[in-house]
């Protein structure tokens, strides 16, 4: 341990190095002058960087450090959130230059956020777990209350603010707890203990807080009340960062943490994370369907998602792990596209957020409009998209695990499911009666038309041919 | 000598702890809520130096330090949320929040 850091593990170490510098740099540039087109650009390099750098260590032997793994697990994490990064940056200039009134801080916080949730996969280590969550944590709460202006977005930061730091502070009690029982804050000290021991009952009680805590981030069910005025109050860039970056970080800690300390050999966690899933699957739907305004109806919806993913989580040894990290992009690429178009619709006066405004889009804007539904099929897992493959590879590891009394919920819930997302397509499909607003969109090709195409590309290349992906996820993912 | 045993001092810090979790859901002022959620995240402080003296290793401490100044930065952040909400609501309590619902 007490070695200089040599030239290779610095060269591995290049993704996150890069994600600490790039907005550092950026800081003093803005220090110096103020320039949007420019800070755009750099931070589209700095992701397209920490994306090469990730691609080049990819197949490297992974590296051990004493709060860190790099292995091809993190790298994979980490490479997805600079690609969603590198998206929502694009779709980010025209949204600014429409909303915003300081506009460079916002990417320096986005990259730094997104270290945050990459470290928090690289994790080997509670305190580095820790440290990467309130990097993520506090970059958020910024970000969320961006547009200070409204009132809406700070009423969605506060909320935010205080639900996510109590949310810490019983994740640290959660972690306190099992460090006092075990005397190690590693993953794998804690693990070498509990093989001796066993789950004493300070154990269990630390690791349900550490599940709590975990929860919050991944909102599902006991712990999902923030969801909707978040999604809806914080600008739609942002609410597609806490939809993907934030909550993908937190699931591939999850996977990394259980991987090493074996919570599923416990029957009562087993059980406590089964009807977290059951109930978040319910719930989300069911408050889903009544909603009219988008956002919300969406981030109702994520709760669903993650009920989903906590499907493959519990049928872990059984290829959950892949089936879940699979979903995850799948459901990335569908978030992105969803809220990126809300971010191009949205003028100055308002977010495009209110499901009438769809009213006959198909009319105005028939790409865009085709668009949304590529979207909301897959959301809804009609076949040959990717929410389509990502739940049947859950669905498989489920059957693997004989989780049948889930995998009959998550049928039933595809069901309800298809109900509101199908009434966004009915909705744009339908005659336009009262579309007295028009909707302003700038012409040609624009950044955000090409992150919309390639998020398109995503969607039919995931759910036609997923071997090619699915190949490389079982390659990494840990088992 | 009789010493107090360890489990007393955990059991001290999960009292501040729900002391400050029924602060967080009680109050209705937003600075009052921030200040409860301090009180939890110290609590949890509390229990790492305590854990940290039962195994006689630094690394509790070392926790507790990370704590302390990952609250700050957080409380930073929420006193300048509650400066912009005071700014727009003239209030800080949080039945004057309240846009974002259906």
């Amino acid at each position: 341990m007490n070695k200089l850091i040599t030239t290779q593990e610095l060269f591995q170490l290049m993704p996150y190095i890069l994600m600490l510098a790039g907005p550092v740099i950026l800081l003093v540039f803005i220090a110096i002058k103020r320039n949007h087109i420019f800070s755009w650009i750099f931070t589209m390099a700095t992701f397209a960087a920490v994306l090469f750098s990730v691609i080049s260590n990819y197949n490297q032997s992974s590296l051990e450090i004493s709060l860190l793994t790099i292995d091809k697990f993190s790298l994979l994490y980490t490479g997805l959130f600079a690609v969603v990064g590198f998206l929502i940056t694009l779709f980010a200039h025209d949204y600014l230059e429409k909303t915003s009134d300081h506009k460079e801080e916002f990417y320096l916080l986005l990259v730094f956020a997104t270290l945050g949730s990459s470290l928090m996969v690289a994790s080997n280590n509670f305190v580095s777990l820790f440290l990467s969550l309130e990097v993520l944590s506090v970059s958020l709460y910024s970000l969320i209350a961006y547009l200070r202006r409204q009132e809406q977005a700070i009423e969605a930061g506060l909320k935010y603010l205080i639900l996510a730091a109590m949310s810490s502070a019983v994740l640290l009690f959660g972690i306190a707890l099992v460090y006092f029982e075990t005397g190690s804050l590693s993953y794998l000290g804690i693990a070498a203990k509990m093989d001796s021991t066993g789950f004493t009952p300070y154990l269990i009680a630390g690791l349900a807080m550490i599940i709590a805590g975990a929860g919050f981030k991944l909102s599902v069910v006991p712990f999902h009340w923030w969801t909707a005025d978040v999604y809806q109050g914080s600008n739609s860039l942002v609410t597609s960062f806490i939809a993907t970056v934030s909550k993908g970080g937190m699931v591939g800690a999850m996977i990394r943490m259980f991987t090493i300390i074996h919570v599923f050999n416990n029957e009562s966690i087993v059980l406590v994370l089964t009807i977290i899933a059951a109930a978040s699957m319910f719930i989300g739907n069911i408050l889903a369907l009544q909603q009219n305004n988008l956002k919300r109806m969406l981030a109702y919806s994520s709760i669903a998602h993650l009920g989903y993913i906590m499907i493959a989580f519990i049928s872990f040894g059984n290829g959950g792990t892949d089936a879940a990290t699979f979903y995850l992009m799948a459901y990335f690429a569908t978030t992105l596209g969803a809220f990126g178009v809300i971010s191009m619709l949205t003028t100055s006066d308002g977010e495009a957020e209110n499901i009438s405004f769809y009213k006959g889009l198909y009319w105005r804007k028939p790409v865009l409009a085709a668009f949304i539904s590529l979207v909301m099929f897959s959301l809804a897992g009609i076949p040959l998209t990717s929410g389509f493959v990502g739940k049947f590879f859950v669905a498989t590891a489920g059957v693997k695990a004989d989780l049948w009394v889930l995998l009959f919920f998550l049928a039933v819930n595809s069901v309800i499911g298809v109900y509101y997302y199908l009434r966004v397509i009915v909705m744009m499909f339908s005659n336009k009666d009262n579309s007295e607003e028009t909707i302003i969109c700038s012409k040609g090709l624009n950044a955000g038309m090409l992150a919309i195409v390639f998020v398109a590309v995503m969607i039919l290349y995931l759910g036609i041919y997923p071997s090619g992906v699915m190949g490389m996820i079982q390659n990494a993912v840990l088992h | 000598m009789n010493t107090i045993p360890i489990e007393h001092a955990l059991l001290l810090a999960a009292v501040l702890f729900s002391i400050g979790l029924i602060g967080v859901v009680s109050r209705k002022n937003v600075i009052l809520m921030l200040l409860s959620v301090e009180i939890m995240l110290n609590a949890a402080g509390l229990a790492f130096v305590v854990a940290g003296s039962r195994w006689i290793q630094p690394d509790g401490q070392v926790m507790f330090i990370f704590i302390l100044s990952m609250a700050a930065a957080e409380v930073s952040v929420g006193l300048a949320l509650i400066l912009q909400m005071f700014h727009l609501n003239k209030s800080v309590d949080t039945k004057t929040l309240g846009k974002l619902c259906e």
